[in-house]
């Protein structure tokens, strides 16, 4: 398989597992994520495939190429640090060339090649200046450039753009993801921000202690995750506690729902965690025709223009819905709703 | 030397230099008073009694008052001039030594975690509580022909019949050398802390082995603390008197011991002191000159 392969990878230092029984499979040219909240092992994983951890366990293949023991410098990786790690006693053309240096490329060469970069990544004119001149966003496209340059079979960027404000790192979003489909190169991205992640990838890992917890197109995860964790983490959730009943039916506050499915491992009467996406429920004054509808009272709207939020109290569980202000559901505080669950939409979990 | 120092030095705005660096933070904090006192009394007063008296005339057995400059004259003479020359070169070698043996250890440490950092640095300060005497002694013992290396190296068979490898030039430079060690590592510690390890490894992600990556951007980044060490552990050295005068050879003989021998054994006050003031001028003169040497380069900083 032409790509990268991790088999079977831990790492431990001392008594702490930092990551543990990863296996994954990225095809070359691929946009993956990790995903995961801070110390969830999503760094240590990525300096794994840099060559700057060595692994406890496993195997790093990369193009049929077993990577595990070799060095960091014979790897032919570009990597974009979270401190960007820019070398301040080096101009940006320098710092940009500087893979090109240590390999004896003449001058004028490594000149060319800066200049070409740079209008790489729509920042010209800059090679001469030094690194304390440049903006927070130039400073990014620099080091971006800088990993770039030798055309690497992997392009790895430990949370690239945490430290820009949040504007310039939307733009900066998009405009890596355009860069990366031009030069199609297999590129994974370490972030804590669920929003970075399903705006870029191809690909989401989902990681909590040590682990991965689901990976998958961005979307399949939103619709579809694997745990309450991953639900939770991406994009808000309402989790309500339910009881399984037969078939794919579970008994929310006392009234039948129809759901999606159910894992295969629950049997009839265990108790489960129904996941649904608050855009998915539906909020109105009186009754309608079909079922998974429960009985509530509105406890809280929140209007904040771009969208309504209607929090229901359904017999002591929170529920809220979510809705475009062209569909705000016409109800109040203090008043008695009804909450439709649409059956395709709610996911059993594992409680 | 801080950049305030040396401009203060070179003449240019004396005025307010003076009032921000002594008067004001002395109205701010009174206890600073007490470490300029006592300067004061044990540095200056004999610094200016010394200058008096190296324009002192000699007598038979002591010296009395005057105004004459024939102290001065002598250090013209080829004895004196060629003993300068061998304290400085002695200095330049042993300080670059010492340094290039520093920067590689220090860098090491700096990676480790912080317990094994302190182990480190306090068997280093252990070093540094044996007195110079002490330190040259066993550096003696070590190089004499009976029970240190030489015989070992006889053992080994890789020389024919050993003999004591001290007195001698190598046995001094070593001994100035191995004693300096432990103050530039303590210069140089500091700033090897500081160095992110990011961009070491960045480097490293570009194709640059450890060693590469240790002399394209540690070195450059440690340039000026380089610089600081070396200048300070040269003036250390160019006072050296224990280590050369039980490790070198005659002709090893280094400032300190003349001036020493004339002020001890011969009783020439006079000559004595005008021999210090002079090997300070010197000492302060090459120590300006390297300031101003990397002042003048065109190093680019954050």
């Amino acid at each position: 398989m032409s790509g990268l392969l991790l088999s079977n990878i831990s790492k431990r230092f001392g008594s702490v597992t930092a990551v543990t029984d990863i296996n994954l499979e990225i095809p070359e040219g691929r946009f993956v994520s990790f995903l995961g909240p801070s110390g969830c092992g999503k760094t240590t994983l990525l300096r794994l495939i840099a060559g700057l951890e060595h692994a406890t366990t496993g195997r790093i293949m990369l193009d049929n190429e077993d990577l595990t023991d070799r060095p960091t410098h014979n790897r032919n990786i570009g990597m974009v640090f979270q401190s960007l790690a820019l070398f301040p006693h080096l101009s940006v053309g320098e710092n940009i060339t500087y893979s090109q240096r240590i390999r004896g490329v003449d001058k004028a060469t490594r000149r060319r090649r800066a200049e070409e970069l740079l209008e790489l990544v729509r920042l010209p004119g800059v090679a001469d200046r030094n690194i304390a001149q440049l903006s927070g966003g130039q400073r990014q496209r620099v080091a971006i450039a800088r990993a770039l340059n030798l055309e690497p079979k992997l392009f790895l960027l430990d949370e690239p753009l945490s430290a820009l404000d949040a504007k310039l790192r939307e733009d900066m979003q998009v405009e890596l993801r355009m860069l990366q489909e031009r030069l199609a190169i297999t590129t994974i991205v370490v972030t804590h921000d669920q929003r970075e992640a399903m705006t870029m990838s191809d690909e989401v890992v989902v990681m909590s202690t040590a682990r991965i917890q689901q990976m998958g197109a961005p979307l399949e995860i939103y619709r579809n995750p694997a745990s309450a964790f991953v639900a939770e983490f991406i994009g808000t959730s309402n989790l309500i506690k339910a009881r399984l009943d037969t078939g794919s039916t579970v008994v929310i506050a006392g009234c039948p729902c129809q759901t999606s499915g159910v894992p295969d491992q629950l049997g009839a009467g265990s108790s489960v965690i129904v996941s649904i996406r608050p855009e998915d429920v539906h909020v109105f004054p009186e009754s309608r025709d079909g079922g998974n509808q429960l009985d509530g009272v509105v406890t809280f709207v929140r209007d904040v223009g771009a969208s309504v939020e209607t929090f229901v109290d359904c017999d002591g569980l929170q529920i809220i819905a979510m809705a475009t202000p062209k569909e705000r559901p016409d109800v109040h505080k203090g008043e008695k709703v009804k909450v439709e669950l649409p059956a395709e939409s709610c996911v059993v979990l594992k409680a | 030397m801080s950049d305030a120092a040396v401009n203060r030095l070179e003449g240019d705005a004396v005025g307010p230099v003076w009032r921000e660096q002594f008067l004001l933070p002395l109205k701010r904090f009174p206890i600073g008073l007490y470490p300029t006192f006592m300067m004061g009394v044990f540095f200056l007063i004999p610094f200016f009694i010394m200058l008096v008296v190296s324009f002192f005339a000699r007598t038979e057995s002591t010296y009395e008052p005057g105004f004459e400059f024939t102290h001065y004259a002598r250090f013209f003479s080829p004895l004196f001039t060629t003993h300068l020359l061998v304290s400085v070169q002695f200095s330049v070698l042993a300080s670059i030594l010492s340094v290039a043996a520093a920067v590689p250890f220090t860098y090491f440490i700096s990676r480790f975690r912080r317990r094994p950092q302190v182990i480190a640095l306090v068997f280093l300060l252990c070093v540094l509580t044996l007195s110079e005497v002490i330190v040259a002694y066993s550096l003696s013992v070590v190089m004499s022909r009976s029970s240190g290396l030489p015989s070992f190296v006889e053992w080994l068979g890789l020389i024919d019949r050993a003999r004591s490898w001290y007195p001698g030039y190598l046995a001094n430079l070593f001994g100035l050398s191995f004693f300096n060690i432990p103050f530039a590592v303590l210069i140089l510690f500091p700033s090897c802390t500081r160095l992110d390890r990011e961009l070491t490894e960045a480097a490293q992600t570009m194709g640059a082995s450890p060693v590469r990556s240790f002399t394209t951007i540690v070195l450059p980044l440690l340039d000026r603390t380089i610089m600081a060490a070396l200048v300070l552990l040269f003036v250390f050295t160019m006072g050296a008197f224990v280590t050369p005068t039980w490790l070198g050879r005659p002709e090893d003989t280094m400032m300190a011991q003349l001036i020493a021998n004339q002020a001890l054994n011969r009783g020439n006050i006079p000559f004595a002191a005008a021999l210090s003031m002079f090997f300070m001028a010197v000492t302060i003169i090459l120590t300006l000159i390297t300031v101003r040497l990397r002042r003048g380069d065109p190093v680019r900083r954050t």
